[in-house]
């Protein structure tokens, strides 16, 4: 039993009905057989919507229906050849959702589908198919029906998302025409009666409402008659009706703004029989002559190009794409990278290496069991949101010095036994100008420039920090520096006594204070560092860069990450910044990555991006050679019996890249067609064809 | 060579061997060398033409940069037409120079060249005399193309032209080489003492 989408009644004879099913047929009935009476397989996916031809009064229009497919495509058919469509075209990219012939013009058919589309098509027979308007709604079309009498208006709502019954004059595609909005659902069928004035719907929300068209809404005339935008490059484009006086020029723009006024080829002579009311307007383009291209996306695209999403160990991950961020002067997300990296692979990186990562984990574990976690966490957030403001002192400050820096053997009184293991990698501190939260980023290594580091030095006000932070652990991150990172121009300088006498009181605070409590449970049970409680912050982090409109940040941790948020996002989330990292991939022609992306995105659990890859994912192709549309697999045409999409320059067939000519449908291997071009204008199949690659 | 160049001409060599003019042995092609560098074609004279009957000769060439660039063809077998020297047998076809394409095949090139003895095209000569005489007396060039078939391309010989078989043999008695008396003679409108002047200067 497959369900049937649609029936559809003669509109002369009484008993004669269409049915549409999923199956991919459409089956004739006659009321008063119980079989049916034939059978049309259209070889094209589920039927959406079939469709008699009103005109049956016309001895050539009697047998005439269409049917419209998931695929996309328009069968039209003839009621007596049930074996083979008569006529076939695509109309949309996704599912036709519904067709609707005209009522007066015979060679008018309008569709819809989920491409947001209301498109009508001229059909005359033995001429080809065109497409002579196209209407873009804002959501995925259900039903549309033409106004009777009115020979360019037709109605239609929307299967998702709008509830409106928009009525469309298709020569104006941008703006409904008129809107009726009293459904609360969506609306699920139009009828008109046989005025144009009334007609009824039914919708979801359980009513069928009757409307009049007096009561027709008119969005164009709330609609703005300005409009700004602005592209890449920083130009702006400005375009506004001469009424609100648009033709001003940009008044008071910059120096580095170049107005090109473009000729108003807008503007159109007020025609009388025109129902609409034509408005003059100008289109002002601002261009951008600033060579230092403050919108330039270099950056995006080169961080998209060279991150590394997956395939790898976690640690290598982060170090590989903080490395790829340091490259381009992101150190924010250099910070970023390597913060994620000692969160989380840290831990895992342990029994790898057979190395304990401990200071930084020693001293995490000395605060949460001192009682001191809230805290971190607190300080934790905190310098997520503070971190982007202090980017620019960032950038200032020298790369980061190392990631295993010798410990200084002139450091006196140093005893600590951890020294001497390797250190994690270095993370430059990007809050250090700051001094309230230096202590928050300390617990994730230090290593940081020699700049920042002077400046923390030279503050005085040591009391400050005791102010806020617990007693026991004031000193020891502070130690931690000085240990790990004696700058040699801030050990040399004899004006600074304060840190080295700091650094003597520190060790030998921190000596106490690791044979006491930290040292003993650190290396054999690094797992202590609780994820978990970490997660929320990193989700929080996700949620910054998100709104600070770094979603590639967000998505490339999200998917190195992986399981280790699993279930911390909400998925509808997640797909939301999946599309949109997707969608700016798209913006900037990173097709691979894009794909790489959704490809993951399945991966990690978010199956409605993943599935991207698999739609439309089929081409349908005709025989080169005679033009027969390929209904098999394989390499060869089964009218003509010869090979199909051969290569035109060695005439073998194509298996991987084909590429061809659009303008006259030639093609072959891209490096035989490269190297045909080099010498040739002209197509390589010698149809004459000045065959243009771009 | 390179490797795209030899595939396709065993391909296209293959294709020539089954076409249906094969069969009806229109065209011909035979290697020369194991490498497919050089080839022997052989088209035949097509009906209705001076040059029905005949079998000609080609040279085919496969250079280096095979099919970006055409094959070199030339008529081994002598010949009368206007596009075609009647010295050096080289070929005066579009195809074969700047229209060349990628998509056209041994095969095609054959037919081209059977379509080409069969219209001939004066204002683009490869052989000025020839093309003259083809403009001028047509009827001349006619016999005149038929005579060369029957010479050298083993076309059947009809009595009609043993007046130019007469001329030929006259000359040829006289000592002069017997192509060369020919040629002489078919420049000059086949008038002996034209002809005669022409080989002796």
């Amino acid at each position: 039993m497959v369900r049937c989408a649609m029936v559809c009644f003669h509109p002369t004879e009484l008993h004669v009905l269409l049915s549409g099913s999923q199956d991919g047929t459409v089956k004739l009935f006659d009321l008063r057989k119980k079989e049916s009476a034939s059978t049309f397989h259209g070889r094209s996916e589920s039927v959406r919507d079939v469709q008699f031809n009103p005109h049956s009064v016309i001895r050539d229009y009697y047998f005439s229906f269409a049917s419209t497919h998931e695929n996309g495509n328009v069968l039209l058919w003839d009621l007596r050849r049930p074996d083979k469509a008569e006529r076939f075209f695509t109309a949309h990219s996704g599912p036709v959702f519904c067709c609707d012939f005209h009522p007066d013009d015979k060679s008018w058919l309008a569709t819809a589908g989920r491409d947001k589309a209301i498109k009508v098509w001229e059909v005359v027979p033995y001429k080809q198919i065109q497409e002579v308007h196209c209407v873009q709604t804002i959501a995925s079309v259900g039903r549309i029906k033409w106004r009777p009498q009115r020979r360019y208006h037709i109605a239609s709502c929307s299967l998702l998302v709008d509830f409106s019954i928009n009525i469309w004059d298709i020569r104006r595609p941008y703006i409904p025409f008129a809107a009726f909005e009293e459904h609360r659902d969506v609306t699920t069928g139009i009828t008109w009666r046989q005025d144009p004035h009334i007609f009824l719907s039914c919708s979801k929300d359980c009513t069928v409402y009757q409307h009049v068209f007096r009561d027709a809404k008119r969005p164009a005339d709330h609609a703005n008659p300005m409009g700004l935008c602005f592209n890449v490059r920083g130009d702006i484009s400005f375009a506004a009706s001469e009424a609100l006086g648009g033709g001003a020029r940009g008044k008071g723009g910059s120096g580095m703004y170049a107005s090109t006024r473009l000729p108003s080829f807008f503007r159109k002579n007020p025609d009388p029989t025109e129902q609409f009311r034509s408005v003059n307007s100008n289109l002002s383009v601002f261009t951008n002559r600033n060579q230092e291209n403050p919108t330039a996306m270099d950056w995006f695209v080169k961080t998209a190009e060279n991150y590394c999403l997956t395939g790898r160990p976690l640690s290598e991950l982060c170090e590989h794409n903080a490395q790829v961020a340091r490259q381009l002067g992101r150190h924010q997300i250099v910070q970023t990278w390597l913060m994620l990296k000692l969160i989380f692979a840290g831990l895992g990186a342990v029994s790898d290496k057979g190395v304990v990562t401990s200071p930084s984990l020693g001293r995490i574990v000395s605060l949460s069991t001192t009682g001191g976690q809230g805290d971190l966490l607190d300080r934790l957030s905190q310098h997520n949101e503070t971190s982007t403001v202090t980017d620019m002192q960032e950038a200032k400050s020298a790369e980061p010095t190392g990631i295993t820096k010798e410990k200084d053997p002139s450091e006196p009184g140093d005893a600590e036994p951890k020294s001497a293991l390797p250190q994690p990698p270095a993370t430059d501190n990007p809050a250090h100008a700051d001094l309230t939260h230096v202590h928050g980023d300390f617990f994730f290594g230090d290593g940081e420039g020699g700049g920042g580091y002077n400046d923390y030095d030279s503050l005085p006000n040591m009391d400050h920090i005791q102010d806020w932070t617990l007693p026991g652990e004031a000193f020891q991150p502070r130690h931690e520096i000085i240990d790990r990172n004696p700058s040699p121009e801030e050990l040399d300088r004899p004006d600074s006594p304060t840190s080295i006498n700091e650094s003597e009181t520190v060790s030998l605070s921190n000596e106490k204070f690791l044979k006491g409590t930290v040292l003993t449970p650190t290396p054999t049970n690094p797992s202590f560092l609780d994820v978990r409680l970490l997660s929320p912050l990193v989700v929080d982090m996700l949620h910054h860069y998100a709104q600070q409109g770094d979603v590639q940040m967000t998505v490339s941790v999200m998917i190195v990450l992986g399981d280790h948020l699993k279930d911390q996002i909400e998925e509808q989330i997640q797909e939301h910044w999946l599309m949109s990292y997707v969608d700016m991939l798209g913006c900037f022609k990173l097709w691979m990555v894009a794909t790489e992306i959704v490809k993951l995105s399945y991966l990690i659990g978010v199956p409605s991006v993943g599935t991207l890859n698999q739609n439309s994912t089929s081409i349908h192709s005709n025989c080169n050679h005679c033009s027969k549309p390929l209904t098999q697999k394989g390499w060869l045409c089964t009218r003509c019996q010869k090979l199909v999409n051969t290569c035109s320059v060695c005439h073998h067939v194509v298996k991987g890249l084909y590429v061809w000519c659009q303008g006259c449908s030639h093609g072959g291997h891209i490096h035989h067609i490269q190297e045909w071009l080099r010498t040739n204008q002209q197509c390589p199949a010698g149809c004459g064809h000045c065959c243009q690659y771009t | 060579m390179a490797n795209i160049a030899v595939a396709r001409i065993k391909r296209e060599f293959r294709e020539v061997v089954k076409s249906e003019e094969a069969a009806k042995c229109n065209i011909r092609v035979e290697l020369i060398d194991d490498n497919f560098t050089e080839l022997r074609g052989e088209i035949a004279g097509p009906p209705e033409t001076p040059y029905e009957g005949g079998k000609f000769l080609l040279e085919i060439k496969i250079p280096e940069t095979y099919p970006f660039n055409p094959p070199k063809v030339k008529f081994m077998t002598k010949i009368w037409h206007p596009n075609i020297s009647s010295v050096t047998g080289a070929i005066c076809l579009d195809i074969l120079k700047d229209q060349w394409a990628a998509a056209m095949t041994l095969r095609t090139v054959l037919l081209s060249l059977q379509a080409l003895l069969s219209a001939a095209e004066p204002d683009d000569p490869q052989d000025a005399v020839v093309a003259k005489q083809y403009k001028e007396n047509r009827h001349l060039w006619e016999k005149t193309a038929r005579h060369w078939a029957q010479e050298y391309a083993e076309a059947p010989k009809s009595k009609k032209d043993d007046e130019f078989y007469d001329k030929v043999s006259q000359l040829a008695e006289m000592g002069f080489d017997r192509h060369k008396a020919l040629t002489a003679l078919s420049a000059h409108e086949w008038n002996m003492e034209r002809a005669t002047q022409d080989l002796i200067s």
